[in-house]
């Protein structure tokens, strides 16, 4: 995936996006984990005392 | 490439089991307290969102609350800079090149990254979470504080965390590292990936569209000043040390809240020396984390010199955007080809991971 490149400055090549990819899979992985918890957790306390 | 450790792996796994059940604690407490007093306030829930109700006295701190993620927190940074300045502590540091870094970094974040956050949750989340909209706004306020103060910064230690102990992320993080000085500025110096991949930035976009907005404005500005006050190079934590009766004050201060003496010790440039101790020290508002999984060293001191030894000022453009951006400066961990980690560090041991100590 070369843009440009006249020195090796300008240009993301396959393994900075498979980096990349990474980097947003650890990102949510953290984003989404604490939110099942949380949001689960909150919608467990209205549904255990509405019954 | 770098691979990780099997024993930092084990432990990063059982550190974070551990955080699930610190996420789930001020939930188990509200829990118990709806147990206790057999309230059931989602039974009058409007679902509309909380307004921002101040004490006549602090009125005045009313739009700079409200702003905070737009010009109040430019605000505060840019009065507590001209302080800085003012007494002097970015010495000669702050050459051509560093001032570039930082003032970029400063300042395109401020309109690059409202568009993504706005389309985050003004279009994704109604999107994926339809109909979800202030469903959580019976929770009550101190509630709804300790989730996203919980919520938000342990998300944050785990990515910085992460930043640092996974080698294929660390070149993301380096530009907070890079600079040989301390200072408000050293709170946005980010590449623009890491700022824009914040996780809990997002966790906490989310819980205010269930309907935690005003705990969450509550917590953003209070770590906005924590935040900002352990980057800056003026030690107001000092006077905890020096005087014997405020030592328990500073006990209790120093493992609960990142002070200057505590993050400083993150920046410095080597932790050979007793007090710096770039490999722990992660937590952003809370210290309490650091403690919790042994990843932080207490010192009441503060480092001698910050930065990386490795540094070789690169480009503004490649410290900022990297890896769309290279460096042209061979041998740098922002060049083409350059290496993973500039020091290669040995393996990871329970032995020479940071421990909580007092010196």
């Amino acid at each position: 995936m070369i843009y440009y490149s006249d020195g090796k400055f300008f240009y993301m090549v396959f393994r900075d996006v498979e980096i990349l990819i990474k980097k947003i899979l650890v990102g949510i992985f953290i984003y989404i984990v604490p939110l099942v918890i949380i949001g689960g957790g909150l919608w467990l306390i209205k549904i255990l005392f509405n019954k | 490439m770098m691979s990780i450790d099997k024993t930092l792996s084990k432990k990063i796994t059982r550190d974070f089991s551990f955080s699930l059940l610190i996420y789930a604690l001020p939930v188990a407490v509200l829990f118990l307290y709806f147990g206790i007093k057999g309230e059931s306030p989602w039974l009058h829930n409007t679902h509309t969102p909380v307004p921002v109700h101040l004490p006549a006295t602090l009125q005045f701190l009313q739009p700079v609350f409200k702003n905070i993620r737009s010009w109040g927190f430019l605000v505060i940074t840019l009065v507590l800079g001209a302080i800085e300045f003012a007494l002097g502590l970015y010495d000669n540091k702050w050459t051509k090149s560093e001032r570039k870094v930082d003032i970029i970094c400063f300042l395109a974040p401020k309109f690059l990254l409202p568009p993504v956050t706005a389309f985050f949750s003004l279009k994704l989340l109604p999107l994926f979470l339809p109909g979800l909209a202030n469903q959580f706004s019976w929770v009550p306020f101190w509630a709804g504080f300790f989730i996203i103060a919980i919520a938000d910064d342990l998300t944050q230690y785990w990515y910085h965390r992460l930043h640092h102990q996974l080698p294929f992320l660390w070149r993301f993080h380096r530009t907070h590292h890079s600079a040989p000085y301390m200072g408000m500025a050293m709170a946005s110096r980010q590449n623009f990936i890491y700022t824009v991949f914040f996780s809990q930035i997002y966790l906490t976009a989310t819980l205010v569209y269930l309907g935690l907005g005003l705990p969450a404005l509550f917590v953003t500005v209070i770590k906005s000043f924590i935040t900002l006050s352990a980057h800056s190079s003026i030690p107001w934590d000092k006077p905890f040390y020096k005087y014997r009766a405020l030592h328990p004050v500073a006990w209790v201060l120093e493992r609960l809240i990142s002070t200057p003496a505590t993050h400083q010790g993150h920046h410095a440039d080597t932790t050979g020396d007793g007090v710096g101790n770039y490999k722990g020290n992660f937590g952003n508002m809370f210290f309490l984390w650091d403690v919790i999984f042994k990843t932080g060293i207490i010192t009441r001191k503060y480092p001698t010199s910050f930065g990386i030894k490795f540094y070789k000022q690169e480009e503004w453009y490649a410290q900022f955007l990297w890896p769309i951006f290279k460096s042209r400066i061979e041998g740098s961990e922002l060049s083409a080809k350059g290496p993973e980690v500039g020091d290669e560090t040995p393996a990871y041991t329970e032995e020479n991971s940071a421990h909580t100590s007092i010196a």
